[in-house]
């Protein structure tokens, strides 16, 4: 019987230390995504999370009807945009009524440390689901291990920094927890587990455009399990219960709308749904017919419906009844369709195939755990382990299309290493079996010493193996005046020599976890939490220097401009000049409008002239340009350039080419060596405005490593404002002339403004 | 009754805008003394001589006609009875334009009286040119219009004081003349005929001149932790000319920080804050502004200055926070349950164009920000009561009630609010008054240990909540069985 300690029973104990250690997992996840607010501060980060702080103050401070209902006029200016009809607003809700919770208890903490600390407060929660799911589909120990993998796993840490305040923070945690949820109501066959999946995922529906992932995962499980002959009355009670109730749900939010029943994405969904029902039906038939025809009939069934389905599907999809798949879902099956036909999405660096050693960089050790854990899945090959099966190698298909979609691969890379650490933790710590095995080694040799004579003819084969064998039957001999047993003879050298594979092992794994651990921390640390809007860099003597000319730029913008001026820029700034500078855009980071972005990149890639006349039409007061010469910083405009060339090609192909701006050997040149459309450009113009008066007759491109244009003239626009380190240059758009001049009569008229000051 | 106060009303309104002027006193010798030494603060001192000519009628008050333009910027105005220095009362009766100082004693007909009326104004002097090159001079022109008296004025006399610094450019009006650095206008034997006529100094000042158009002081006192909060709230306007075409050339700024010359650009703000204050920050809209330093403890301050993101030329605008803390128990007082405390009414904030953190004493006194809109809020401790708050000046608080961390029943809020704040007073202090006894002090941690100890009674119910229709223990053993075949 155990042993009672502190009045607790074994079991209670072992529930004891499981909620301790994974609060401890909750502490560590929670306190390795805080590097950022350490080296940094508490700052929302990047592009996208400052769309949702935005947001999510406005919702804080207007209420739930006018945030559900707000057109901003601000964005996407002269078109506005509808937000409470375009986005997912699970965060921003989750973030609104965890302040109003604080605020109701008289813990006034400002809105933005809720958004800052919203992802790592999930993480902490997204462990713990990752146990639940662990322990569902294994053991206590393999959803521990999932939960520790989990919560330092960098793959999954890249977008739940403290700061990074995006739908993933959140939706990572409904996605596993709708996982486990699901397999729950699997296992259970029940109603009540299938509406919780339901609303788990209507939950991630708000949060997440991910969401198709689940709504075509489960489907996708269900129909496996139908093809694998594994209906059960308990599937189809969790299935009808989550597909009716979650469909109906999701449709609640006004982005998704009606989507599910005419869009390509939720059409599995459907089908399947309509299949299972047949299913069930069949199998009330079966009652009624014998088992072998049956079979036939079933099994002809399933093929003949999924093949009219899937012909319905093409058809009804190629007839335009069901909508297309998006464009983001094209560039999955064909990772080269985006670069041809939407430039947009392959400009974006996080829809590019990912790399090799991304997968090691992110997941480490796990990501060779991972077919490990689907090989013992295999062995088991229950309904849950069906799923796990098919989420991996799907997950995993994704995962190396795009980059971004590590972050949907993570969790169950973390489950499996979690089942195969398990499961190697099984055989290798547990030590009772080699006692026995001693035991049983120890009859075994002394039952030998008594049947000895009758192996003597095969043993006197084998010398080592008769000395051996001589040795082990004098061991079974009492001591004193009897034979001496030998050191390798003892059943401690022997408990020692069964149990010491089992100490290397462990060993071995225990340097790997810990090291997997070194990884984790180190990546977080160094790559994954820079805020990206303001950057660092080191001294020679170690000391952090601090580069802020985003948010100086942004709030000399916000200081100092008018209220409604306009600024353009290119899109990846949009929500952050609405975020910080709370001026209006011409595009953000939403990108639904190509036409508009075009528009944008075709004033920047075009001449002076025909720039500030679009400028114009577009009431465009100011124009942002980033621009990292100086420090060589290799994110700039000038790098991006040529994606707004292509960009703005697609929709204006008249206008200009994109070999228009490689020089006469091919070569992207800045400067004198230039094309004569790169030249020109307005890019080119803003970004090298007098920078080589700064940088003296030498002066080069730190990032381009070529020389400086030795004369950039501007006539039509003035300089209002550059950042301390010339990061961020910002134009004015000059008004019309008081006589009716145009702007370079009126500079060769007047002189240029700053010619007497130039040293160099 | 009603009419003839109506009646009185327009009178008055009259006088306040210079429509007719009233009989009986006269200014039998005035010297108008304006000094510009101290800006953006302009300090204008009429020396008064006042005869009552009247010859049965006895007066008791003195009318003063502020106009429009520095009716607006007037910071404070102050009468006092020049032989015996004491202060007379002022009344503002048309809450406008004109302002009424009541005599100690009435003026008797035929007495005479000397009055010393000291006005203080704040940014009354314009950039001029209102647009200059980064690195060109500065120059301001201050100017006001002779002979606006409610007064008959037998002799009167101007006098504008600069800056030792300062360099005079051009002076336009009746009769100006030099005296050493100071421009005279007059001395006019009779006024009547230059009434209207205006005087205008235009001098070279390159100091800085910062006006806050707003300024929220926040104190937040902690018994439990020993701790006086200081939290600065600034949105400040460097008055100066503007740049042409309002934009920074970087190129000028970098050549100019390459030699160590001069521009015209606001780099730093110092703001001096005692020798023991810790746990500075310094943040805006957007978050941490990285670039403060500490300078040494000099005497009992120490000096902050704080970089903004951008430099700010004329006409610019930058809005931050900043904040410390203190040990309370150096302003604090107690007796018994009541407590005193004394704070400094507002800081003092100088806008720096060098990075230099090794500014004179001096110069800091001398260029303080002006503030045009200031508002105090102290937060006193949750349970505090008997709220008694002692203004140095004429101001008027307000006791609202506030939650902060944790709090259960709230606690007191003092606020100040006040237009235009004289520079006298960032030396001035406030003394709050306040009981605060032992019961108050532990309202709070009873309060969380209240909720935590239900919170705990809460779990404890319903972990013995029989909900189902099986008792949890029976289903376990059931399950553990199912388990075992």
């Amino acid at each position: 019987m155990a042993q009672k300690v502190l009045g607790l029973t074994a079991v209670d104990q072992t529930s004891l230390l499981r909620i301790a250690i994974l609060g401890l997992i909750s502490i560590v996840a929670v306190g390795s995504r805080l590097y950022s607010v350490i080296r940094f501060e508490s700052v929302i980060h990047e592009f996208d999370p400052w769309f949702n702080y935005r947001t999510t103050r406005y919702l804080v401070d207007n209420g739930f009807d006018k945030f559900w209902n707000w057109f901003d006029e601000t964005a996407w200016y002269p078109l506005g945009r509808v937000v409470g009809g375009t986005l997912y607003p699970g965060i921003m809700v989750t973030s609104a009524t965890i302040y109003n919770a604080l605020h109701a208890l008289n813990i006034p903490v400002d809105i933005r440390n809720v958004c800052v600390f919203l992802a790592p407060m999930f993480s902490a929660l997204t462990a713990i689901a990752t146990y639940h799911l662990g322990k569902e589909v294994k053991n206590a120990t393999a959803g521990l291990l999932a939960a520790a993998f989990v919560g330092v796993a960098p793959g999954y840490i890249s977008r739940s920094v403290a700061g990074s305040y995006d739908n993933e923070g959140i939706a990572i945690f409904l996605l596993v927890f709708t996982f486990f949820l699901w397999l729950r109501s699997v296992r259970l066959g029940s109603a009540l587990y299938g509406a919780l999946t339901a609303i788990s995922y209507f939950y991630m529906v708000s949060a997440w455009g991910g969401y198709v992932f689940i709504i075509n995962l489960i489907p996708l499980h269900v129909f496996a399990l139908l093809a694998m002959g594994r209906y059960s009355n308990r599937l189809y009670v969790a299935y009808s219960t989550f597909y009716v109730i979650g469909t109906l749900a999701s449709m609640q939010i006004p982005f998704v709308g009606f989507q599910p029943t005419f869009t390509s994405e939720h059409m599995a969904a459907l089908g399947t749904f309509g299949l299972i029902q047949l299913v069930a039906f069949a199998n009330f038939v079966r009652t009624l017919i014998p088992s072998d025809q049956f079979r036939i009939l079933i099994r002809g069934a399933i093929l003949g419906l999924f093949v009219i389905g899937f012909g319905g599907l093409v058809v009804l999809t190629m007839s335009g009844v069901i909508a297309p798949w998006t464009g983001r879902f094209y560039s999955l099956w064909d990772t080269g369709y985006a670069k041809i036909h939407i430039p947009i999405i392959a400009s974006v660096s996080e829809h590019q195939p990912t790399a090799w050693p991304n997968f090691f960089f992110d997941l480490n050790m796990l990501i060779w755990l991972l077919p490990a854990g689907i090989y013992f899945s295999f062995r088991e090959l229950s309904d849950h382990h069906v799923f796990l099966i098919l989420y991996s190698l799907f997950a995993a298909y994704f995962a190396g299309v795009m980059v971004r979609l590590i972050l949907t691969l993570t969790p169950i890379v973390c489950v499996m290493a979690g089942i195969a650490v398990a499961n190697v933790f099984e055989v290798y710590l547990d030590f009772r079996n080699t006692r026995a095995s001693d035991n049983t080694a120890n009859n075994a040799t002394n039952a030998k010493s008594f049947v000895n004579p009758k192996s003597e003819k095969r043993v006197s084969n084998n010398t080592a193996d008769s000395e051996l064998i001589s040795s082990s039957a004098s061991a079974g001999e009492p001591k004193g005046g009897q034979q001496q047993v030998s050191f390798f003879e003892k059943p401690s050298f022997k408990s020692f020599y069964a149990a010491l594979p089992k100490f290397v092992v462990i060993a071995n794994l225990l340097y790997f976890l810990c090291m997997f651990q070194w990884h984790c921390s180190w990546i977080t640390s160094s790559a994954y939490s820079s805020p990206s809007v303001v950057l660092a860099s080191r001294s020679p003597d170690g000391s952090q220097h601090i580069i802020d000319d985003f948010r100086e730029a942004y709030y000399w913008l916000r200081m100092n401009t008018k209220t409604d001026a306009k600024v353009l820029s290119w899109w990846d700034y949009g929500y952050q000049l609405a975020g910080m500078a709370d001026r209006t855009t011409l595009v953000d980071n939403n990108t639904w409008n190509n036409t508009h972005i075009a528009t944008v990149g075709k004033i920047l890639a075009s001449d002076e002239d025909t720039a500030y006349d679009l400028a114009r039409r577009h009431d465009v007061d100011y124009i942002l340009v980033i621009f990292g010469s100086l420090l060589g910083y290799a994110g700039d405009d000038i790098n991006k350039f040529l994606w707004m060339i292509r960009i703005a090609q697609g929709v204006y192909p008249d206008g200009f080419k994109e070999e228009d701006f490689y020089n006469s050997s091919g070569e992207y040149a800045i400067g004198d060596t230039a094309s004569p459309a790169m030249r020109n450009s307005l890019m080119h113009k803003l970004c090298y405005y007098r920078f080589a008066e700064m940088m003296g007759p030498r002066g080069f491109d730190r990032v381009r490593k070529q020389k400086l244009p030795s004369s950039v003239t501007l006539d039509n626009f003035e300089e209002a404002f550059t950042s301390e380190n010339w990061m961020v240059r910002i134009y004015k758009v000059k008004d019309l002339d008081n006589l009716g001049r145009n702007h370079h009569t009126v500079s060769a008229f007047e002189g240029p403004r700053h010619t007497k000051n130039i040293m160099f | 009754m009603r009419l003839l106060h109506l009646l009185y009303m327009f009178y008055l309104h009259l006088l306040a805008h210079g429509i007719c002027q009233a009989a009986g006193l006269v200014n039998s010798n005035m010297i108008q003394t304006v000094q510009l030494d101290r800006l953006p603060y302009v300090t204008e001192q009429l020396g008064v001589v006042v005869e009552n000519t009247d010859t049965a009628k006895v007066h008791k008050t003195y009318d003063i006609r502020v106009p429009p333009s520095k009716h607006q910027r007037m910071a404070s105005i102050t009468v006092r009875e020049r032989k015996t220095g004491k202060q007379l009362r002022v009344e503002n009766p048309t809450e406008g334009l004109l302002y009424r100082a009541v005599f100690n004693r009435a003026l008797a007909p035929g007495d005479k009286i000397g009055l010393n009326v000291e006005m203080e104004l704040l940014g009354v002097v314009q950039p001029k040119p209102s647009v200059v090159e980064q690195t060109g001079d500065r120059s301001w022109e201050w100017r006001d219009v002779v002979g606006d008296q409610v007064y008959e004025t037998k002799k009167f006399k101007l006098v504008v004081r600069l800056d030792s610094d300062a360099v005079v450019r051009r002076v336009e009006g009746p009769q100006s003349s030099r005296d050493k650095g100071d421009v005279v206008f007059g001395p006019f034997t009779a006024l009547s005929n230059q009434t209207g006529a205006s005087v205008s100094v235009v001098f070279r000042d390159n100091g800085e001149q910062m006006e806050a158009t707003r300024y929220r002081r926040e104190y937040f006192v902690s018994h439990w932790a020993d701790d006086l909060h200081v939290a600065d709230h600034l949105d400040v306007r460097n008055r100066g000319p503007m740049l042409p075409a309002n934009g920074l050339d970087k190129v000028q700024q970098t050549v100019t920080a390459y030699m160590q010359g001069r521009d015209n650009l606001v780099k730093s703000f110092l703001a001096p804050v005692p020798r023991d204050a810790r746990e500075f920050y310094f943040v805006d809209h957007i978050g941490n502004v990285s670039t403060s330093a500490l300078g040494p403890a000099t005497g009992g301050s120490r000096l902050l200055q704080l970089k903004p993101r951008f430099p700010i030329p004329g006409s610019w605008r930058y809005a931050w926070r900043h904040g410390f803390s203190l040990p309370l128990a150096k302003y604090l007082r107690r007796t018994n349950d009541l407590y005193a405390l004394r704070l400094p009414f507002i800081g003092h904030v100088t806008a720096s164009a060098t990075l230099e953190r090794t500014i004179g004493q001096k110069l800091i006194d001398k260029k303080n920000t002006a503030v045009l809109d200031y508002s105090l809020q102290i937060s006193l401790p949750e349970g505090a009561h008997d709220v008694h708050v002692h203004l140095p000046f004429g101001a008027t608080y307000r006791v609202e009630r506030s939650w902060y961390y944790f709090d259960v029943v709230g606690r007191p809020l003092i606020i100040v609010d006040m237009k235009n704040v004289p520079e006298g007073l960032s030396d001035a202090h406030v003394v709050v008054l306040y009981r605060y006894n032992l019961l108050d002090l532990w309202i709070k941690p009873a309060a969380i240990a209240g909720v935590f100890l239900a919170l705990f009674a809460l779990a404890s119910l319903l972990s013995r909540l029989e909900l189902g229709l099986v008792s949890s223990s029976s289903s376990r053993a059931t399950e553990e069985k199912e388990k075992k075949e």
